[in-house]
């Protein structure tokens, strides 16, 4: 929002905006345009067929939604759109094509399990549509409003989908404490956006970034920077609490559990995408200034985010052993694996010359997705007669029982776990990688701590994701879980099993679309210019490179 | 549409570059990505067609051996070795960029070292695969892929030239292990898999950590790092670093050698695990982690090696007393192969750590010959444990006169083991035995030992092992009182094996249902002959081996004794002029690629 005492500003308001910016909206508008067919489509659905199209018709839209962001990717705009409301570029494209995929996969998953659970409504698609169209405009936000209304967009359909199993105590519970705590966060949020306001006047972020950078100056910042500290802590909580990072966890296992299983797998990716493409985005616009950033324990949000980090691979690795549900394993893996991508947000954001290893948290986020959609998906593809799949027990004997899907569930933990050729392995390196170099290269020991401790922790993760793979394939069968047979459910797991192996094996145009992502967020503030340059150079020489080797492969090693 | 997609079929490099120079037929590759093939072609056939699963995994595997004879005959011996390095691979395949962004190459080869073990692992699939014809009853679609899936893993491993590749396909080894046994293992399967791919897998993680502490030292122009392993060789590491470094490579391998105080996993997965599953543990697997030693930890820290070596030689040796003293006293048959592995694998480890060129080929002749052997004896274990659903030794008794092809067969691969001359386990042995007693490496450095203790962190961080020029190598004693400890071995395991043999084989038929046992069927003779005709033949002309191994044994050592701080303590004998390098070795300070 622009400062309306401003009189040139006050023009620019009342000009519309021009053809060029609708362009960017085009992703956000496909979703909402689907939403809209999905709702008529109910209205003149007969009630004795099942819902399945409904999913596919959402499917079918979030497809042209990608297909959008894939267009618009070649010619992002390098300006904010729509009066400095929201941006257009690759970043942004990048988390909407996510979001997007990971709505697919989540919608194609649901159908028969909606079914089992008597709940085949076509609200479920709707609410999911609104979720993703939340997510998008989250990570094309270019104001602290713009981020705040986008996170309700996209919260308020999540809690409904997480109260959508209503005759079920559990569902109710999920939904409401999911609904009560998130409200309390945003309204921490809304309270931090205020304080930003007062103090900057302005909460479009780059004109933020001005201000914050006037108030450290000497003669201000003794009266105003404890104020522009909390403001900030407030803002990125109400993230953190999107994320589920420690200490904003509390919610995360009673709501997994209690939401419809492809949901919470919807909500354990898209929502934890949009939540690191906001942080990243406010992180790196508008709260850049050293003073506010920190790090290293100069008492910034970067040190915050260290002690998330900390927390959430330490709590969700250790408690998710002791878990017998494994929706609540998975939950607490969520919480570990949200811990995972801020040690890259916090290496990459610790200086400004590592600026490009957020291209760490962009993958690792990439990778996770489809290993996390993979797994509660093969939950949600067995039934029982009476209530869900959720216990090792019940997953006892599928696997040889139902090959197919306990190899994409296999593939699933493998990934998670972070064994090769999965792609959890390669965002685990590339992450632990990451933290290492900004160590050495820093000399700073507590990014090798902190890569030590993940790594160690993520191997005590092997334990409890290889106890799902024990009583997939080492205990005899139990008779009354059956497969929900579905092919598109099918279909959707072994494409997430297929891109879970082709990010591991072939990841090189994924990383280099999250670099590209990192190198072309619009706003960036002018000290990390020369690592956005470095990195522009270097995908430059990476690509004539490539090019090169296509033509000769050169011998290094001696024959 | 149509053409982005096809762009980014192309766009794939390893698959849009040629693997070769002269493009010649990528064998290595054929070699390591057939097994993938075969397992997904074994997919798409129904799971009720069991023998279809069985012949096609046989006829798989034997595939597999046909493609790796080619190697063994390209492979040639009289190559000269390539100046300043530690090994000369052959049959290059890359290094064609795979992760560009990561400096992560596709690239395998071959050499001295890893020919034979190659060799081994084709050898001893189609073994493997036959021997379950009757024993495996479920599931045998799932466990014929997960065989296929498990020999690419350990095929992979043995020819990568990265070392990202090397550690994927390390880990990739773990996962069919870990189904084999813990899907078809006995009562105890579950914790025997669990605890084998937990104990594995905290090694390799704290590996991994030192992968990337060496990668980031790399510099290939531009400040790119590089995976490659010739890149990693060529880095400088202080000698603090490489103590650390060393320590995570060695924990790595070490547990899966089994090295003495990591082996309890062993004894629990050899017993829970079905019979193949035992024998490409015992043949193929375990020998992972000698290889890695020599490969990777030795080469790549020669100084940190030079400290640790005599620690690691106390370790054999205790291995190899402690393995044979519990091999004694068990009751179970496959528990006491088991523990003789622990016992032979000191043997092999004493022998890499001699520094000597008899001790290294000594080792890797130990890695062949136990491969065959101790494969070979959890084969009959398998076809005992058939027959009598049992595995006690108090259970059987008198057996040889029911089964006189069967007893035959056993008792030669026993007398491998033992180390009979003539049979393979001896030459391995002897070599080794040799090689320790003229070793000059093994010598406690207690100067050294006092400036650690002392915590002379300062003094550590000078860039090579601190010596001074006046003292030398020497500790001849040291080397004599390993090789004696290690002869005790020997002769506790012709007590352990052959007075199993005696309890099992001789005497009188105690128990009534052993009056009703056949004698080995055609299959079963078909899987035991070979590895016995091995066993005679690896016995009688081992110069067919070592032959191969030579080249690459003595490159090693030169290598070793250019950048072991210490001079004089590796053993470089003379070589036949043909392997000398075209032009002078250089001392290898900042000799690289």
């Amino acid at each position: 929002m622009l400062n309306l005492v401003n009189i040139p500003g006050l023009i620019a308001i009342l000009t519309p905006p021009s053809a060029a910016e609708y362009v960017a909206v085009i992703p956000g508008a496909i979703i909402a345009l689907t939403a809209v067919i999905v709702i008529l489509l109910d209205v003149f659905h007969r009630n004795e067929t099942t819902r399945d199209y409904i999913g596919y018709v959402s499917a079918i839209g979030m497809g042209a939604a990608i297909l959008s962001c894939w267009m618009l990717w070649a010619d992002s705009l390098p300006t904010p759109v729509f009066h400095g409301m929201l941006y257009a570029d690759k970043f942004g494209l990048f988390f909407a094509a996510l979001s997007c995929s990971v709505g697919i996969l989540a919608v194609l998953m649901s159908p028969r399990y909606l079914q089992s659970q008597g709940m085949d409504r076509s609200e479920y698609y709707m609410l999911t549509l609104f979720g993703v169209l939340g997510m998008i405009f989250m990570a094309n936000a270019a104001d602290l409003l713009t981020i705040f209304i986008a996170l309700e967009v996209m919260s308020i359909p999540i809690y409904c989908i997480a109260a959508f199993l209503r005759r079920e105590s559990r569902g109710a519970e999920a939904g409401l404490k999911y609904f009560i705590l998130g409200a309390f966060s945003t309204t921490f949020m809304l309270y931090g956006i205020a304080l930003i306001y007062g103090l900057t006047g302005s909460t479009n972020l780059e004109m933020v970034a001005a201000g914050l950078s006037t108030l450290a100056s000497a003669e201000t910042a003794a009266s105003t920077h404890a104020i522009a500290m909390m403001a900030v802590l407030m803002v990125l909580s109400g993230l953190g609490f999107k994320l589920a990072a420690f200490p904003f966890h509390m919610w995360a296992p009673d709501v997994y559990t209690g939401s419809p299983t492809p949901a919470v797998g919807f909500m354990a990716t898209g929502v934890k995408a949009a939540a690191i493409a906001a942080i990243i985005r406010v992180g790196v616009v508008a709260f850049y200034e050293p003073s506010i950033r920190g790090g290293f324990f100069g008492y910034g949000w970067i040190d915050l985010l260290l002690v998330m980090a900390f927390g959430s691979v330490i709590l969700g690795n250790l408690v998710a052993i002791a878990q017998t549900n494994v929706k609540r394993m998975l939950a607490y893996s969520s919480i570990a694996h949200a811990g995972y991508i801020l040690v890259g947000i916090v290496a990459a954001n610790s200086r400004e010359a590592f600026y490009l290893y957020n291209d760490t948290a962009l993958f690792y986020i990439l990778s996770y997705s489809f290993g996390t959609l993979g797994a509660f998906g093969a939950l949600a593809y067995f039934g029982r007669k009476k209530g869900q799949v959720e216990t090792y027990e019940h997953l006892a004997g599928l696997g040889l029982k139902y090959p197919a899907i306990g190899a994409v569930l296999t593939i699933s933990m493998l990934s998670s776990a972070g064994i090769p050729p999965t792609a959890g392995f390669l965002a685990k390196l590339y992450v632990f990688r990451a933290a290492v170099d900004v160590g050495v290269q820093t000399g700073e020991n507590v990014f090798i701590v902190l890569a030590v401790v993940a790594i160690m922790t993520s191997v005590a993760g092997v334990y409890y994701y290889l106890k799902v793979l024990v009583f997939l394939y080492m205990k005899p069968a139990t008779e009354d879980v059956y497969a929900l047979e579905h092919s598109g459910a099918k279909f959707a797991l072994i494409l997430s099993a297929i891109l879970t192996i082709y990010l591991g094996i072939f990841p090189d145009r994924a990383i280099n679309a999250a670099r590209e992502a990192v190198i072309d967020m619009v706003g960036a503030p002018a000290a990390v210019q020369p690592a956005i340059a470095k990195g522009k150079a270097m995908l430059a020489a990476a690509k004539a490179e490539e090019a090169r080797n296509d033509a000769v492969p050169v011998p290094i090693i001696n024959d | 549409m149509l053409n982005s997609m096809t762009q980014l079929l192309t766009s794939l490099p390893i698959l849009a570059a040629p693997l070769t120079s002269n493009g010649a037929i990528p064998w290595l590759t054929l070699l390591t990505f057939a097994p993938v093939l075969f397992a997904i072609a074994l997919m798409f056939v129904p799971r009720e067609q069991v023998s279809v699963h069985r012949t096609g995994a046989l006829i798989g595997t034997l595939v597999l051996f046909g493609l790796s004879i080619p190697v063994m005959l390209m492979f040639d011996a009289t190559v000269p070795f390539a100046e300043g390095q530690a090994f000369t691979f052959q049959m290059v395949e890359g290094p064609v960029d795979w992760i560009s962004s990561l400096g992560i190459h596709y690239a395998m080869g071959i050499d001295g070292i890893s020919l034979w073990l190659v060799m081994l692992t084709t050898f001893m699939m189609p073994i493997a695969v036959l021997s379950t014809f009757s024993a495996v009853e479920n599931h045998v679609k799932e466990y014929m892929i997960a065989l296929l899936l498990l020999e690419a893993g350990m095929l992979g491993a043995l020819v990568s030239l990265d070392v990202f590749l090397f550690y994927v396909f390390w880990e990739m080894m773990l996962i069919p292990m870990y189904f084999i046994i813990g899907i078809w293992g006995g009562e105890d399967r579950v914790k025997a898999a669990v605890k084998f791919f937990i104990y594995t897998m905290v090694g390799s993680v704290l590996m991994l950590i030192a992968i990337l502490y060496i990668y980031f030292n790399t510099d290939i122009g531009g400040g790119q790092h590089s995976f490659l392993f010739s890149d990693m060789l060529s880095v400088q590491l202080s000698y603090k670093e490489q103590l650390f470094l060393f320590g995570a490579f060695f924990l790595a391998f070490a547990i899966k050698v089994p090295l003495f105080p990591f082996h309890t996993w062993l004894p629990l997965a050899h017993v829970q695990a079905p019979t193949a599953g035992s024998v490409i543990l015992a043949a193929v697997l375990l020998k992972m982690g000698t290889y890695g030693l020599l490969r990777y930890a030795f080469p790549l820290f020669p100084d940190a090696f030079k400290t640790f070596a005599p620690y690691i030689a106390v370790l054999a040796v205790i291995g190899i007393v402690y393995g044979a003293i519990v091999s004694l006293v068990q009751d179970d048959v496959k528990k006491l192969v088991a523990y003789s592995s622990v016992s032979h694998l000191g043997f092999c480890v004493l022998g890499l750590v001699a520094m000597t060129p008899q001790g290294i080929q000594g080792g890797l002749f130990i890695m062949l010959a136990h491969g065959i052997a101790t494969g070979g004896l959890f084969l009959c274990v398998g076809i005992l444990y058939e027959r009598r659903h049992t595995k006690k030794i108090k259970d059987f008794g008198g057996i040889a006169a029911k089964m006189p092809i069967f007893a035959t067969m056993f008792l030669v691969l026993i007398f491998a083991s033992v180390g009979l001359p003539g049979l393979n386990g001896f030459v391995g042995e002897f070599l080794a035995m040799i090689g320790t007693s003229q070793s000059r490496f093994l010598w406690f450095d207690t100067a050294h030992v006092f400036a650690v203790t002392d915590g002379g962190w300062g003094f550590m961080a000078a860039p090579f092992f601190p010596m001074p020029d006046a003292q030398q190598a020497g500790g001849e004693m040291t080397a004599y009182f390993f090789a004696a400890v290690a002869a005790s071995g020997v002769i506790f395991a012709a007590g352990y094996l052959l007075w199993m043999y005696r309890r099992v084989m001789f005497g009188p038929i105690t128990n009534p249902e052993n009056e009703k046992l056949k004698d080995l069927n055609s299959r079963e003779i078909l899987y035991l002959a070979p590895i016995v005709l091995m066993a005679v033949f690896m016995g009688v002309y081992p110069k067919f081996f070592l032959g191969r191994m030579e080249p690459s044994v003595h490159q090693f050592l030169q290598y070793m004794d250019a950048r072991v701080s210490v001079k004089g303590s590796v053993v470089v004998e003379d070589m036949p002029s043909s392997y000398l390098p075209t032009g002078p070795i250089v001392g290898g300070d900042t000799e690289g690629k």
